[in-house]
């Protein structure tokens, strides 16, 4: 009766704010998919980059070291007279690469602990959970230079002294949403009809966190790319002459004075990349927030 | 409260356990032989007999849990063992190394602080207005970036292009002032925009309402009570942040040379005095676990409930 | 002093664009305890947020005055509001936690809300208060802090503070509905002492006509944004004009042990909005006219006023 009652007076007011909420929505949504559009050209792109960049990055030119942003070069030359763009692109593979083989690698082994914590409890939970409180307390980078530092630098052991802490925060946090889970009724229910353990983590505790969890992962992409750069300048991780963004920012450093771009270059590819999937992962979790 | 601290210090006790092991264990897998190290970084000429003999002396031969104990009964003493590189103790060099990093450390993390809070309430408070999507971009902009780029834009334009700072800091004053700048701008940008989501949250909080509606002044509702109740996560961001903060002290030592811990960790592991990269790692990170203690207690002093958890 | 301690002249509110509450007129004289009823979403909580006129309630004035003590505060600068807040008009909220911050400990906070308008706060004073109204161990009772507090405890050091600022009007919105029935007792017991010793005025939001029929000297109904009826609380009581008052009276269940009889339908959303009569989508004496005839509360008989006096029968 009052819907007519709506209808007849004409007011329509109600409606428009209702669908105020509903596009600031729709507005989020939208973003968080042009955003992963974009992220997904770029990873497609810094995958190929080796293949179309306009110099050979590897080349050096001893003739034309140190050269300013040219038509030909188009961020300049650096120290050994090789192309800055070119490397700045080839380098992206690696940088890009890496971090996202860091971040899903922890994510599988920190989700799979947390899982199994979660679930089972009981002593092994409070080991694992004791060690992740640990490493959660400790210097993260600290430990991931010494680690990489005793190691020796190389592209493998940057991402092994990273990995050491970096998994801790996905078992917190896939713990904490098991343990939520399984104490849900229908998951007894399964269980009263003869579900197999296997059966239910795989068919219901997993779909279930795997949203939050991704969520999760998209934003730590940003940081985990940042440690790989910090521990690739400080020479602990990817070694030149290999394209990588942290190491030409170090390997260009004693020429800031004669050749800044051969720095900044590289630098702010990283701030580019990581402002991009900061936001991308800060759209993902407004979205996810907001359902 | 007594209470709670005691059983805080309590639980410190399996932390510390698991670090010492966990340093040690860093030192115990290092690749080749330390005595063998040890004798190439002092340049002698090495023997068998010598390689015996200094394996002997250092104790390689005994069991794990032998030479961890040995270790730790040393540190427990001050005696964190001496460096391969010329042979003297390591301590009174960690000392002076860490005086400081801290040095360095307090001064960015105050300043940013002081500089991130009140920008964070007052863009709270200013929601969606133009200083508040100016000053928005820059923090975004100000979290992204990677420590090394500020460090060596600051080095660029101070340095070079205005010549104001000397590039290689004497661990003056005058030096102290660009490493300081570099830590605090990302971590001023993160906790500024902490800060904004915490006080936002706080502002919903129908309180805020009860004590506009009895005439308390903006003022006292902003700074004595939104700001306390969003206290307990900034608190947490800034615990966080120091614990990126000495990760992060160590790239800008080493761009400024600024002689603290950071440049000691990486000149050690370049020379590879391994002694010494593990002496800073359980430096640093006792002085993380302390850190957490004086958080989970200041906790407890803005909010009374946590103490019945 | 003006003969009404409150004056709301035609007022009309909104929200944004979105009009709340329309032309609504009644006054609060000096020591009476004033009820608005209604259905929740009918207008009367933003009657009290109006009156407040904190910004970030959010509500506007498009139209009318509020006037307080022969002086019109419907258009105030923030400053002049703050500082009537507190001590002329006072407000108990309907959320137990909505008057304290949780975890500081009620001395401070009674110590700066009285600093924020010059007075001292005097802890021996505020104890003797706190026994006059009968509080549970007075002398401890400013060392806690509100989380501690049961809600209904809560709304009491809230009023206990209203004392000590001595505002003459008090607002109290839906201040006893979430509260237990004992509670509820104790803070309307409370509020009706201290209207009679200190002869505050109140005017009392609530959907409980218990409630109201318990302390109120005038009671107001309130329809979709309007005022329906009005008038003394036993003649609105007992011989209701408006339909939806006595549907609202039907409802409630009686001694009698006779099932209430239910109103059918919801009150619309936008009835502020309306030319015509809100409540006649509802209404079982509708006719035709209802939906072009303007609003106006008339007086019916002396002191008891209503927007419509159709299907009434005399008693």
């Amino acid at each position: 009766m009052a819907a007519t009652a709506t209808v007849k007076n004409g007011a329509a007011k109600p409606a428009k704010q209702l669908s105020k909420k509903q596009l600031k929505k729709l507005k989020m949504k939208r973003k968080a998919i042009i955003l992963g559009i974009i992220v997904l050209v770029v990873l497609i792109l810094s995958f190929f980059a080796p293949y179309f960049v306009p110099n050979d990055p590897y080349a050096s030119n001893p003739t034309m070291m140190k050269q300013p942003p040219s038509a030909q070069f188009w961020f300049g030359t650096d120290h050994l007279g090789r192309c800055v763009f070119s490397r700045v692109l080839a380098g992206a593979r690696t940088s890009i690469f890496a971090t996202l083989v860091l971040v899903i690698i922890s994510f599988i082994i920190g989700t799979a602990i947390g899982i199994i914590c979660g679930y089972y409890g009981g002593a092994v939970d409070n080991i694992l959970m004791r060690i992740t409180d640990i490493l959660l307390s400790l210097p993260q980078m600290v430990l991931a230079i010494a680690v990489a530092g005793i190691l020796g630098g190389s592209l493998t052991n940057a991402l092994i002294a990273i990995g050491v802490t970096s998994w801790t925060s996905y078992a917190r946090l896939a713990r904490s949403h098991t343990m939520r889970i399984k104490n849900l009724p229908y998951i007894n229910s399964c269980r009263l009809t003869g579900s197999s353990d296997i059966n239910i983590l795989f068919h219901h505790v997993l779909p279930n966190l795997i949203g939050p969890m991704l969520v999760n992962a998209t934003l730590e992409i940003g940081t985990t790319m940042l440690s790989i750069a910090g521990l690739s300048f400080l020479g602990l991780g990817v070694a030149p002459p290999a394209a990588e963004w942290g190491s030409m920012v170090s390997e260009g450093r004693p020429y800031l004075q004669l050749a800044p771009w051969t720095v900044f270059a590289p630098a702010v590819a990283i701030l580019i990349a990581v402002m991009l999937f900061n936001y991308f992962g800060e759209s993902v979790c407004d979205v996810a927030n907001d359902v | 409260m007594l209470k709670y601290v005691i059983k805080r210090i309590i639980n410190l006790i399996p932390v510390l356990i698991v670090l010492t092991l966990l340093v040690f264990l860093l030192m115990y897998l290092t690749p080749g032989d330390p005595a063998l190290l040890k004798l190439a970084s002092q340049g002698a000429n090495i023997t068998d007999e010598l390689l015996q003999m200094e394996r002997e002396a250092m104790g390689l031969n005994d069991p794990f849990f032998v030479r961890y104990f040995d270790w730790v009964f040393g540190i427990l003493h001050g005696d964190f063992g001496t460096s391969y590189i010329d042979g003297n103790p390591i301590l009174p060099k960690l000392m002076t190394a860490l005086g400081y990093t801290i040095k360095l450390a307090a001064a960015s993390t105050i300043v940013s602080v002081v500089v991130a809070i009140p920008i964070g309430v007052f863009t709270a408070v200013k929601k969606d207005s133009i200083p508040d999507n100016i000053i928005r971009i820059f923090t975004f902009i100000g979290n992204a970036m990677p420590n090394f780029l500020i460090s060596l834009l600051l080095m660029y334009l101070f340095c070079i292009k205005v010549n104001l700072f000397p590039v290689i800091s004497k661990g003056d004053f005058k030096g102290l002032i660009l490493p300081a700048a570099a830590l605090a701008i990302p971590m001023a940008s993160k906790f500024a925009r902490q800060t904004r989501a915490d006080v936002l949250a706080q502002l919903d909080e129908e309180y805020v309402i009860g004590m506009h509606a009895r005439g308390v002044k903006e003022r006292v509702i902003l700074y004595r009570n939104v700001l306390h109740n969003a206290l307990g996560s900034i608190v947490t961001v800034i615990s966080l942040q120091i614990r990126t903060l000495l990760g992060g002290s160590v790239v800008i030592e080493t761009i400024f040379r600024w002689p603290g811990v950071g440049s000691l960790i990486i000149d050690s592991i370049n020379g590879r005095d391994y002694p010494t990269v593990q002496g800073v790692v359980l430096i640093l990170a006792t002085i993380q676990v302390l850190i957490n203690l004086l958080t989970d207690i200041s906790y407890c002093i803005i909010d009374k409930r946590i103490e019945l958890e | 002093m003006a003969e009404n301690l409150l004056e709301i002249k035609d007022l009309t509110l909104s929200y944004g664009e979105f009009k709340i509450v329309t032309d609504v007129n009644f006054s609060v004289k000096p020591g009476e305890i004033v009820c608005i009823a209604g259905e929740s979403g009918c207008g009367k909580s933003t009657l009290i947020k109006a009156i407040l006129g904190i910004k970030h309630l959010g509500t506007q004035v498009v139209n009318g005055s509020i006037i307080l003590n022969g002086r019109d505060i419907t258009n105030l600068s923030v400053e002049e509001r703050r500082q009537i807040l507190g001590t002329e008009i006072g407000y108990v909220p309907q959320n137990t936690r909505g008057s304290f911050n949780n975890i500081r400990s009620y001395d401070i906070q009674y110590k700066e809300t009285l600093q924020c308008h010059n007075q001292k706060f005097d802890r021996g004073e505020a104890i003797k208060l706190f026994k006059r109204l009968n509080f549970p161990d007075p002398e401890r009772l400013l060392g806690h802090q509100p989380w501690e507090m049961s809600g209904g405890m809560n709304q009491r050091m809230a009023i206990g503070l209203a004392v000590l600022q001595e505002p003459k009007l008090m607002l109290a919105d839906e201040a006893t509905s979430v509260l237990d029935v004992t509670s509820q007792k104790q803070v309307i017991e409370e509020l009706a002492q201290l209207r009679d010793e200190l002869g505050w005025s109140i005017l009392f939001i609530t959907h409980n006509l218990g409630v109201a029929s318990h302390i109120a000297d005038k009671l107001g109904v309130m329809y979709a944004g309007r005022m329906v009826e009005y008038g003394d609380i036993r003649k609105v009581l007992d011989d209701p004009i408006h339909p939806y008052t006595r549907a609202l009276l039907a409802a409630i269940p009686g001694k009698d042990r006779k099932l209430p009889v239910g109103l059918e339908g919801r009150p619309p959303l936008d009835g502020a909005e309306w030319t015509g009569c809100t409540f006649e989508p509802r209404c079982k004496h509708r006719t035709e006219a209802c939906k072009t005839r303007a609003y106006c509360l008339k007086e019916v008989e002396p002191g008891h006023f209503a927007s419509c006096s159709e299907g009434r029968v005399k008693q």
